[in-house]
């Protein structure tokens, strides 16, 4: 039984109370039919009414729906367009653009990136890897490039692309792992660095070049005093003169000073500053056999720290040591046996502090003053101004030298 | 009798000087030469009591690759004389075979000394 409609059920109503009026048979009859009459007139204005208000309705929703439609059609063409702009930017990029999938099969690669290679995107979707990139032509490379990528994050690499002619040519890619629908992917931003290695081979040549010719010229130089020390050499073997000879012996000691400087600079890879502490120990060594008689002195060499300094400060670091050590050679242990002397270096801050101490007979007070006008010591004072350095010095049981060396320039 | 030395130094100066050295402690330099070639050459055809050689000469082989050539023939003495005193470059020079090694610049006592010492 379908449900009755609302206007039925008034209608039922209506006819009940038409029977409880108790009319004549031909009244009631009269009176129902006029109901009916009247209910179906009512009716059908709901109906038209109905009617109206769903042609307007629809109307509505038409013309909505035709809004609707322009509008998505609107968005669409817009989507379209930023899509196109997107891909033809993509294709056109100074970078290659490749993705691929983690097990090395190539997804999808740019119009720039495929071109670069002399292929068509479509010849390259759906090889492997290696085909392209020459460090992953073994697949267990490639892997442990995906696990380092998924471990460690975006990383930038080197590497070599092999093109359809089958040339070479250096990439650098900045690459990254990402997943997607549960897969992994491997998305990478390629450039081509053939001409930044091209600039950087030069650049190597043109340093390496210029390192052998300032390596040359300190070769050169020291072979110049090679020759200026022998010379004094053949002076000092026609010399009879014990006095003579050791002035000419103490001018080949600066000469050697100087000359073992050179001989740093030559093997050095740092040319603007040298290891001052490994050049004062071979220094020192070298002037102990110079004054081989000194057969009981020792010599102790101290070094507390590593210390590098620029060569504007070597060699007149290099000079102040010979000139002090040839002074306690002369003066230190005059009268006595034996003795010692220590020579320490260390770094305070930014000095480099160099001390050389002997344990000689000191210098006498009364001789002290006519000591300090010698040509030694006022070159040790001349060396120290050059080195803008601090030199102080004790004369008690023997004597101490200290001399703080600024280490910068 | 004058024992007999070979030079081996790219350096005129420095080979005028070596060569007066040895000669006022009574050494014969049988021959100067600038390069390692003309070095196995005298070697062979002279057969010195010892070679005084540098390290850095002219020509393809150096001082120590040329000691290298001359072991393959001879057993004379080889006495380096270079401006480098590096370890990797002493090491070499022990490694070709040479009995000492003197580092340049040397006083004339020095050269003597050695010279005597591997010639005696």
């Amino acid at each position: 039984m379908t449900p009755k409609s609302t206007h039925h059920k008034l209608l039922q109503r209506q006819i009940k109370k038409v029977k409880a009026l108790h009319l004549s048979p031909e009244d009631q009859w009269q009176a129902l039919l006029d109901l009916v009459h009247d209910s179906y007139t009512t009716n059908d204005r709901d109906i038209n009414h109905l009617n109206n208000v769903i042609r307007e309705s629809s109307s509505e929703l038409v013309a909505s729906n035709e809004k609707l439609k322009a509008a998505h059609q609107e968005l669409a063409d817009a989507y379209t367009k930023e899509v196109g702009l997107l891909n033809h930017l993509i294709d056109k990029s100074g970078e290659a653009v490749q993705v691929t999938s983690e097990d090395g099969i190539m997804m999808y690669i740019n119009e720039r990136g495929a071109e670069r290679l002399g292929k068509s995107p479509d010849q390259l979707l759906g090889k492997y890897v290696g085909e392209v990139e020459q460090m992953f032509l073994d697949k267990s490379v490639w892997d442990a490039h995906v696990t380092e990528l998924r471990e460690k994050g975006p990383m930038i690499i080197e590497g070599q692309h092999k093109k359809a002619d089958g040339t070479i040519f250096p990439i650098e890619a900045n690459a990254y792992y990402t997943t997607q629908g549960g897969r992994g992917f491997v998305i990478a931003f390629i450039r081509d660095i053939s001409e930044r290695k091209n600039i950087e081979q030069q650049l190597r040549i043109s340093l390496a070049e210029k390192t052998t010719l300032l390596g040359e010229i300190h070769h050169r130089v020291k072979n110049n005093l090679t020759v200026i020390f022998g010379l004094l050499e053949m002076q000092i073997m026609q010399c009879d003169n014990p006095e003579v000879t050791s002035i000419l012996r103490e001018s080949q000691g600066r000469i050697q000073s100087m000359s073992m400087i050179h001989e740093k600079l030559y093997k050095t890879t740092h040319l603007e500053s040298v290891n001052v502490t490994e050049y004062i120990k071979e220094l020192a060594e070298t002037i102990y056999k110079t004054y081989h008689q000194f057969e009981n002195v020792k010599l102790n060499l101290i070094n507390k720290n590593d210390i590098s300094l620029p060569l504007n400060k070597m060699i007149p670091c290099g000079l102040l040591l010979n000139e002090v050590l040839t002074n306690i050679y002369k003066y230190a242990f005059v009268g006595r046996d034996g003795g010692e002397i220590t020579i320490t270096t260390s770094l305070e801050g930014d000095h480099f502090i160099l001390e050389i101490a002997d344990n000689g007979i000191g210098i006498d007070p009364e001789k002290e003053i006519k000591a300090n006008q010698s040509l030694g010591m006022r070159l040790i004072h001349s060396f120290a101004r050059q080195m803008k350095a601090k030199l102080s010095m004790i004369n008690f049981k023997g004597v101490k030298y200290t001399i703080e060396i600024p280490c910068k320039q | 009798m004058s024992k007999k030395i070979l030079l081996v130094e790219d350096d005129e100066i420095i080979a005028f000087l070596h060569r007066h050295f040895a000669e006022r402690c009574g050494f014969e330099i049988i021959d100067t030469v600038d390069n390692g070639l003309s070095a196995i050459q005298e070697t062979k055809d002279c057969q010195p009591d010892a070679v005084l050689m540098d390290i850095r000469i002219n020509g393809e082989l150096d001082g120590i690759e040329t000691a290298l050539k001359i072991r393959e023939f001879s057993d004379t003495p080889i006495i380096f004389l270079s401006g480098n005193s590096d370890e990797s470059t002493l090491s070499r020079a022990k490694e070709a075979g040479s009995v000492g090694y003197l580092v340049k610049p040397v006083k004339h006592e020095e050269l003597c000394a050695i010279l005597s010492k591997f010639t005696d």
